[in-house]
């Protein structure tokens, strides 16, 4: 097998105590880099003048609600490591693991694809394969039968998007990560990565520009395919909160007549997606809203892009037809996202699902400064927490809105992440310390008030009409926090519970011991 | 901004004056829009709500488009009323007069969630029976003149009467709602309003039935009142299909880049929020409000749902984007302010560190596509890269970032081959 080993002497990370910091440097691939140079002149009118030809990266510890700094330098003889690059390329049979952790990734060379999942801390072990079709979108307007459009999904037949022939796998690995990049076809480009301190693979999908020259729209699905025995049965979440079960072909209110086996097993993914069968539970996670299903037992498909040439009669009046276009040159867009897949043993893998969720939903954000020398540690703070320096919140508390408002009050949002009995240790009531969560500040005043700020809680649930239900389910179980008490600062919350607060602060600034 | 009433009183009173004039020659023998009728228990009650299809407060924030089983709880809605349902479950729901139910979308938060939730019986418009009264639409007007050929009085009542004891059949207690709009209605409302009158005039003298000009809170009240057990809904109301071939399940992924983009947008508002609140609040610098109000814009049920017209997604991406240029210079006066070492002090002037320091802190919306002209400094000139990474969780986070960078870069490429090795030395400069 032909290898390329690339090793370069060049740049360092250090952290902001001066540690050198360990740092892998990866290739752009020339899918990024066309990406880069069409949209970058696409959104902003420039064409960028130079073209960095690596990622540098570097594992980062962040103090919560806090920043930490980072410098990156020329190097003489410390080094970043060059990812070992690795093509497939002539060979005919045999596997590849990827993966420098916990995580392994099997691919199997022959046919190009991820075979099999495995955790060795866990010893979750999965037949997982990965894949890309799309369904073609119904073209006619019959009397009552709609295009494929905007609103609606109308497949007519399902196409498997494969490479012509074999294309190789690229590797890279490193330190830190490994990545697998395919060509899946001329328009779908993939890099698989799995980080060496994480236990999940990271898929980032660029679709695109979906052809429709042959007259059918497209909409484009990857699908993920186990020996799971899923029995009908996957899961999605609510807005992100409560995962609500879901089976194929049934309704809980009435008896489904199937007359779209597929478009009617749909459900908005927001969060995530998962399955269980009788020994793990297989999740993924998306970077936004996304449709998808389970229309095989064992297999989760999400929808990442849809072209279509028709519009579906339902008032937009135009066909869904997203094209981009550069000095006049006009093509369908291209749409880049990330989907995140772990497997865990059955019942543990909330934990992964609300953290991690957490993770995607708030990237951390990064700001970039230069020196000249090594000074600014000295004329700078390089490390910070809003927090009491020993504290964080706990894990199953989310802090969902801290708002300075214009008549100086702070609204505050905290929500426990979990549902009752989601997990053995986290659904359970959470506690939050608004004085390590304040440090340098005294609260004057706390109410709560309503999830949207605008009465009260209290004025709320004395307005609030009780309805009657028939068949009513006891709810003598659920569990909600009580009210704050302004001395000890601590906020209570249920499973599921969100809490607003107004909060106004003494005006005196207490500064904080650095 | 006040009115001065002193000075503006001439003014006001021609406004009143030619207010006054054009109001006056509606024919006065029928009701005027009041919603203080009253119900009348003995009698089914048809509660008229006059709506367009985006009334602030009405349909724009009931409808299901985009909501899902909990977006309601907590905020301490009393009731919730929408049209898109599965058109089986509503035939069966019709069959069965469960379209009112009490919602309980979450197992976790049970009945502390309820909510009353009404199904129209059919989409969000008048009732079957000929009710829409556009400048341009067909339905027969009332005409009461009896001199008119086309008298019609009699006639519409027991139209109206028809329609409303339909509804009533597939409907608990004695309080219907007639929802009289729909889309791209209300260009003239007159042209509705004076047939409305009408009909409550002649119904209530037919008196078969009571009318009212209602809102959906006086719909809800009298609901309430009727001290009634609603069926229990559980779960959502996911997927919709209007009919057997159209299931509302594309715009799940409608414009995934707009998604997207809302998504990142979201999370910056949520991190750049944070740092205005570390900050401190100036209400002569740059805010984000103009962010939120982008992003509250883009919840509408069709913008982020991908179902606009291409322009008007444009012009959501447009704003979006202006928004996230003001916030992005308060993060980054936020950020020189809490990185700076006076800011101990309590004194943080942004100002002075923006001219000591020529780039205090420089965010890269177009990471996600490689580019990012700050991290792409030159090294080799012997300046290095400040990276400053900001969580925005209440968590201590270990995480990999990644940056594109351009290096002076010395490789050495070994290439290995089932026949030779061989060695090759680049100088590349990139």
């Amino acid at each position: 097998m032909p290898r390329t080993r690339v090793v370069s002497e060049s740049v360092v990370v250090h952290d902001s105590e001066g540690r050198e910091t360990e740092s892998q440097l990866l290739p752009l691939a020339d899918t990024s880099v066309n990406i880069r140079n069409q949209y970058v002149k696409a959104y902003i009118g420039i064409s960028p003048r130079v073209t960095p030809k690596f990622w540098l990266a570097f594992p980062v510890s962040v103090p919560p609600l806090g920043f930490n700094t980072y410098f990156v330098s020329n190097a003489k003889q410390t080094v970043a490591s060059m990812s070992s690059l690795y093509s497939s390329q002539g060979s005919k049979n045999g596997s590849v693991e990827i993966g420098q952790g916990h995580l392994k990734l099997l691919y199997n060379l022959d046919e190009g694809r991820l075979s099999h999942y495995f955790n060795s801390r866990n010893l979750v072990k999965a037949n997982v394969e990965q894949s890309y079709s799309f369904y073609a979108g119904y073209d006619k307007i019959v009397s009552d039968l709609p295009a494929s459009g905007a609103y609606i999904f109308r497949p007519n037949g399902s196409f498997p998007l494969k490479p012509e022939g074999q294309v190789p796998l690229t590797i890279l690995q490193g330190p830190i990560l490994d990545e697998v990049h395919q060509r899946i076809n001329p328009w779908i480009y993939q890099v698989t990565r799995v980080y060496k301190g994480k236990e999940h693979t990271e898929v980032e999908f660029i679709v695109g520009p979906i052809p429709i020259n042959d007259g059918m729209g497209k909409e484009v699905i990857t699908q993920i395919t186990t020996t799971m025995m899923t029995n009908k049965t996957f899961l999605t979440d609510s807005n992100g909160r409560d995962f609500i079960k879901r089976i194929r072909d049934y309704r809980s209110d009435w008896e489904l007549q199937v007359n779209q086996p597929v478009a009617g097993n749909y459900y908005p993914i927001n969060l995530g997606i998962y399955m269980e069968d009788n020994s793990m539970e297989l999740s993924v996670l998306v970077d936004r809203s996304v449709g998808g299903s389970s229309i095989l037992d064992g297999q989760i498909e999400l929808m990442l892009h849809r072209r279509l040439i028709h519009d579906d009669g339902r008032g937009v009046d135009e066909a869904l037809n997203e094209i981009v276009c550069v000095n006049d040159k006009c093509e369908g867009l291209t749409v880049q996202g990330k989907f995140y897949l772990r497997v865990d043993p059955l019942g543990e893998g909330a934990k992964w699902r609300r953290s991690f969720g957490q993770e995607i939903y708030s990237p951390l954000l990064l700001a970039f400064s230069e020196q000249d020398g090594g000074n600014w540690t000295g004329s700078h703070i390089p490390k910070f927490s809003a927090l009491d320096s020993s504290y964080s919140l706990p894990d199953n508390v989310a802090l969902i809105t801290l708002q300075a408002l214009e008549d100086g009050s702070v609204l505050l949002r905290l929500a426990h992440l979990y549902e009752v009995g989601e997990d053995k240790d986290l659904s359970t009531m959470a506690y939050v310390d608004l004085k390590k969560m304040f440090p340098d500040k005294k609260v004057r005043k706390i109410t709560e008030m309503n999830l949207s700020a605008n009465q009260e809680r209290a004025t709320m649930e004395k307005k609030r009409l009780k309805w009657k239900a028939e068949d009513s389910i006891g709810s003598g179980t659920m569990v909600r926090g009580g009210p704050v008490d302004p001395s000890k600062l601590v906020v209570e919350l249920g499973p599921m519970e969100i809490r607003t607060f107004l909060i106004n602060f003494d005006d005196t600034f207490v500064p904080k011991e650095v | 901004m006040a009115i001065n009433l002193v000075h503006r009183r001439p003014l006001l009173l021609f406004v009143l004056f030619l207010v006054v004039g054009i109001w006056s020659p509606v024919e006065s023998k029928y009701i005027a829009y009041n919603t203080t009728q009253r119900i009348v228990p003995d009698k089914l009650n048809v509660h008229l709500v006059a709506h367009s299809h985006d009334d602030v407060g009405w349909l724009k924030t009931v409808d299901q488009y985009y909501v899902g089983s909990n977006n309601s709880i907590q905020v301490g809605f009393d009731a919730l009323y929408f049209s898109r349902i599965d058109y089986q479950d509503r035939e069966k729901r019709k069959d069965l007069k469960s379209l009112e139910v009490v919602w309980q979308g979450s197992k976790t938060l049970g009945s502390s969630a309820d909510i009353f939730t009404g199904i129209f019986p059919k989409n969000y418009e008048p009732p079957p029976g000929d009710f829409y009264f556009e400048v341009n639409d067909v339905s027969p007007v009332i005409q009461d003149d009896v001199l008119l050929f086309d008298y019609n009085v009699e006639e519409r009542v027991n139209d109206f009467v028809a329609a409303a004891i339909a509804q009533a059949n597939v409907t608990r207690t004695n309080h219907i709602m007639f929802t009289m709009g729909t889309d791209f209605k209300y260009q003239y409302a007159t042209s509705w309003f004076r047939q409305l009158d009408k009909f409550i005039h002649y119904v209530n003298k037919d008196g078969r039935v009571n009318a009212l000009y209602s809102t959906p809170s006086i719909y809800t009240d009298a609901k309430y009142a009727a001290n009634e057990s609603w069926p229990l809904k559980t779960d959502d109301f996911f997927p919709y299909a209007d009919n057997p071939n159209a299931y509302w399940t594309g715009y799940f992924t409608s414009r995934p880049a707009l998604k997207g983009y809302v998504r990142t947008m979201s999370a910056y508002y949520l991190a750049a929020r944070q740092l205005e609140f570390l900050k401190g609040r100036n209400s002569s610098g740059p805010t984000t409000d103009s962010l939120a109000d982008s992003l509250a814009l883009v919840q509408h049920h069709d913008a982020v749902t991908g179902t606009e017209k291409q322009h008007v997604a444009n012009d959501y991406a447009k704003r979006l984007s202006i928004g996230y240029a003001e916030a992005e210079k308060l993060v980054e006066s936020s950020l020189a302010c809490l990185t700076s070492s006076n800011s101990k002090s309590g004194s943080c002037n942004p100002e002075t560190k923006f001219k000591q320091q020529k780039a205090a802190a420089l965010n890269c919306p177009l990471l996600n596509i490689s580019y990012c002209p700050p991290s792409e400094l030159d090294l080799s000139t012997g300046k290095s890269l400040v990276v400053l990474v900001y969580n925005s969780l209440g968590w201590k986070r270990e995480d990999v970032i990644r940056i594109p960078v351009c290096i002076f870069i010395m490789l050495l490429i070994l290439v290995l081959s089932d026949i030779a090795f061989i060695i090759i030395l680049i100088f590349l400069l990139v």
